[in-house]
């Protein structure tokens, strides 16, 4: 932070001594100021003032600042916020503001170590897709092997070594908005070869020129996991068409992606759980059940916070029978740079 | 490129409001739908001022100005357009307008360059006031129009126009349209708060749904429709289009008049006939707001016609009378007392049922022993105002249940309800038509009230203009409002 710590301890103490002094004196001014009744109003007066001060100086300086970390660390003994602790300007002491770097410390060699952590959720959430995956494009490939039409195998099995090769390659890299949309295209055409014409996709950019949104940087495997999570989950169970909307804004300093489908939606239990996982930081959700879906979602979550901070992320509302919608908050950059630590 | 001007980012302030994402920006108006009350209060005192959160980051104009840790207080330019104007009600239009504003500088007035600045300001917006006129003056959407053109002219940040449908008619409402339209190309932003989505949705280019302190929808333009929102309102839906409660309604006759209103000439009042028959429901519905007042003061007895005449069970309207209960606007301020317990509010009216019902306190828990159920706290040890404002409305249709009056007039009943509190009327409706009570329900905007109607009378310029039986409903479609299924 670079600026000057001051300790809370230090300032309680300070407090205390300066108090105690403030009583002594006021013990002893009655008997130094002997019959001089204006020593002794005036010395009440300084003493009620400087009292008065003091009071008000401990409320702004240990009170409030005692308040604020109190809240901190309630918030991320909660989940809520990992970077404020580190922010804390006014800590206890210096053993706790060690104890605080300690942490810090180990969270960011829990960072050196997350790009194999990061690895090791994005295969996670490979091993998760791959086999249904690539067992329902084989199945694909066979039938229409079976029917004999070479050129709509030649051009699916395209598409899927096209997908393998931007989802493998570079992951830790920000791609362009444009190059994360070309890849979702690919994965839903992939797709499509399973649902046929029962499964839509539009994109609707808010601008009449998509050229600038377009060129904005976001981390690679941000969109794709989301529209993999809309299909399985929510467009897969519907009965008849389903859509899927990859709606495309921006503001001053932020880019605002929302993957709408109007498929099944969630339980409120389900979203519940999601929404948990999405407002607290932990890697508890990667231990849960495969089965129960979300996962990809809060890997792109925690991947955006970690990356970007805490005001980013994404936001999730669902109902049953009506659908799901994700918004992806990013902030706006076209500056090209990996995502490593 | 959208101009953000407000966002609130994972606000949360438990067990009111829970991880809420809002943005809105420049130049649109965006609507926000309570399905329940909860945390309505909060999220809308959020976009007024700092207040303490759990968690969060407030955003002005893409600028952070509030979060969790900030212990600052302060107020943004945020005005809140509801029931209760922010006008000064004694003072003129140009006073509001050009001198009550913490930006003017100049000391002595010039009324004839305000009143020509003023002339100036109104004519876009369609409005015609003469100078030096006081606010007390003029008719509510006058007042609600003036209250916008302060919001321009103080460069507000946003304008929260608050359930406006309780306090303008329809009429109003369809001319308040094309002025929200020129103020959003102006730049302002209007968040459209309200219970009844056909009202939401025709001003909002896009809307919020909450339900449980929770933003549960953010729905766009394409998905602003009955069939998206049916999915959110399936209870009200499932509740009040049972077959047998629309029999009930369908096969009820109502021979005896109980009020009969004879050629009534009062106030805005021209000629006003009508009867109220025994144990039937009528919704007088005036679109222009201009008779709703001087009607209820002829029932309250507080004013007497000018010619004909009213008369409730043929007599003259008393509000002594215990077979008699009117129900005025904002009716949980006003009847219900807040120095007597809970217990006592419920049994206030009750008293000529009972003999020396006051006298003894065993009487009075034995009555109320029933009624417990419906309240979390306990009757005898609490006052309305330590009860939530759910609990306030139920306390006081119970007490009316209690009575068991044979002639009630309500104006607005449905005003600042959310679907579960409206789903409770109905059902309370229902009860006192089956026991017999003869229902008069004034209103300026229809809202649920033809749910539970059996006549609907439309005024105009003081008159009966229309009227329509039950089976008949379907034919008028109000700007806000549920229709009976045939």
């Amino acid at each position: 932070m670079g600026k000057r710590q001051a300790f809370l301890e230090h300032r309680i103490i300070l407090f205390a001594t300066t108090v105690t002094l403030l009583l002594t004196s006021a013990i002893i001014l009655p008997f130094i100021s002997g019959s001089n009744p204006l020593v002794l109003r005036i010395g009440t007066l300084i003493l009620l003032g400087v009292t008065i001060t003091i009071f008000i100086m401990g409320y702004f300086t240990i009170l409030l600042p005692y308040r604020r970390s109190k809240h901190i660390l309630r918030l991320f003994a909660s989940g809520y916020t990992l970077s404020t602790i580190v922010d804390e300007s006014v800590p206890l002491n210096k053993e706790l503001q060690a104890a605080s770097q300690m942490l810090i410390d180990l969270v960011n060699t829990d960072q050196l170590m997350n790009e194999s952590k990061r690895q090791a959720q994005y295969l996670a959430l490979q091993n998760q897709i791959n086999p249904h995956f690539l067992y329902n494009t084989l199945e694909g490939i066979r039938g229409e092997a079976l029917l004999g039409g070479l050129n709509s195998v030649a051009t699916m099995t395209e598409a899927l070594s096209t997908f393998f090769r931007y989802t493998i390659s570079g992951v830790e890299n920000l791609v362009t908005l444009n190059q994360e949309l070309e890849n979702t295209q690919n994965y839903f055409f992939i797709q499509q070869f399973r649902f046929g014409a029962r499964i839509k996709l539009e994109i609707y950019f808010e601008e009449e020129d998509p050229e600038e949104l377009l060129s904005y940087r976001i981390p690679k495997l941000t969109l794709q996991p989301i529209v993999e999570n809309s299909i399985v989950h929510g467009l897969e169970c519907k009965v008849g068409e389903g859509t899927l909307l990859i709606r495309i804004e921006h503001t001053k300093t932020r880019l605002l992606v929302t993957i709408r489908d109007d498929g099944v939606g969630m339980p409120k239990e389900v979203l519940d759980r999601i929404q948990h996982h999405l407002t607290t930081r932990s890697f508890e959700y990667v231990k849960r059940d495969e089965q129960e879906g979300g996962i990809a979602l809060v890997n792109v979550n925690n991947r955006i916070k970690l990356l970007f901070g805490e005001q980013y992320g994404l936001n999730v509302t669902s109902e049953v029978g009506v659908g799901t919608d994700v918004v992806i908050s990013l902030p706006k950059s076209k500056e090209e740079r990996s995502n490593e630590g | 490129m959208k101009d953000e001007v407000f966002r609130l980012e994972q606000v949360s302030l438990p067990p009111l409001l829970h991880d809420i994402h809002v943005n809105l920006c420049s130049g649109e108006v965006v609507g926000l739908i309570a399905i329940d009350a909860l945390g309505l209060e909060e999220l809308l005192e959020i976009f007024q001022r700092t207040i303490p959160l759990l968690y969060g980051h407030i955003y002005v104009k893409e600028q952070l100005v509030h979060d969790y840790l900030s212990t600052r207080k302060s107020e943004y330019n945020v005005m809140v357009i509801d029931r209760s104007s922010t006008l000064v009600e004694s003072m003129t239009v140009e006073e509001n307008l050009f001198v009550l504003r913490k930006t003017r500088r100049q000391h002595l007035i010039r009324f004839s360059h305000l009143s020509q600045q003023m002339g100036h300001l109104l004519k876009p917006y369609g409005l015609d006031i003469p100078p030096r006129t006081l606010i007390q003056d003029l008719p509510h959407f006058e007042r609600l129009v003036i209250q916008l053109i302060k919001a321009k002219l103080n460069r507000t940040l946003l304008v929260i126009l608050k359930e406006i449908s309780s306090f303008v008619s329809e009429v109003d409402l369809q001319r308040l349209q094309p002025i929200l339209t020129q103020l959003c190309s102006e730049g302002m932003t209007f968040l459209y708060v309200g219970n009844h989505h056909e009202e939401v949705f025709r001003f909002a280019s896009r809307c919020y749904l909450m339900r449980e302190g929770r933003i549960i929808k953010h729905l766009l333009a394409d998905q602003m429709n009955d069939s998206i929102i049916g999915h959110y309102i399936f209870e009200f839906n499932d509740t009040i289009d049972t077959v047998t409660r629309q029999r009930h309604y369908e096969h009820t006759t109502h021979d005896d008049a109980v009020l009969v209103c004879d050629h009534v000439h009062y106030g805005m009042i021209q000629d006003l006939t009508f009867t109220v028959g025994h144990g039937e429901t009528i919704v007088l519905f005036d679109r222009e707001h201009l008779t709703i007042t001087d009607l209820f003061a002829l029932l309250e007895g507080s004013a007497q016609a000018k010619e004909g005449s009213i008369t409730i069970n043929g007599k003259a309207p008393s509000t002594k009378d215990r077979s008699i209960v009117l129900v005025p606007p904002k009716s949980t301020d006003r009847l219900l007392f807040n120095q007597l317990s809970v217990l006592d509010n419920l049994l206030f009216a009750s008293d000529h049922k009972v003999h020396s019902l006051w006298l003894s306190r065993s009487r009075r828990r034995a009555l109320g022993a029933p009624l417990q159920q419906y309240f979390e706290a306990d009757l005898d040890q609490t006052v309305p105002l330590e009860l939530e404002r759910a609990q306030r409305f139920r306390l006081l249709y119970q007490r009316i249940l209690l009575q068991n009056p044979k002639f009630l007039c309500v104006v607005q009943p449905f005003t600042s309800a959310d679907m579960y509190q409206r789903m409770e009327l109905i059902k309370i409706f229902d009860e006192l038509k089956q026991k017999g009570t003869s229902i008069l329900i004034l209103a300026v905007s229809l809202s649920d009230t033809l749910q539970i109607a059996d006549r609907l009378l439309l005024i105009k310029k003081g008159k009966i203009d229309l009227e329509l039986k039950r089976s008949e409903f379907a034919q008028y479609q109000g700007f806000a409002g549920s229709v009976p299924k045939e």
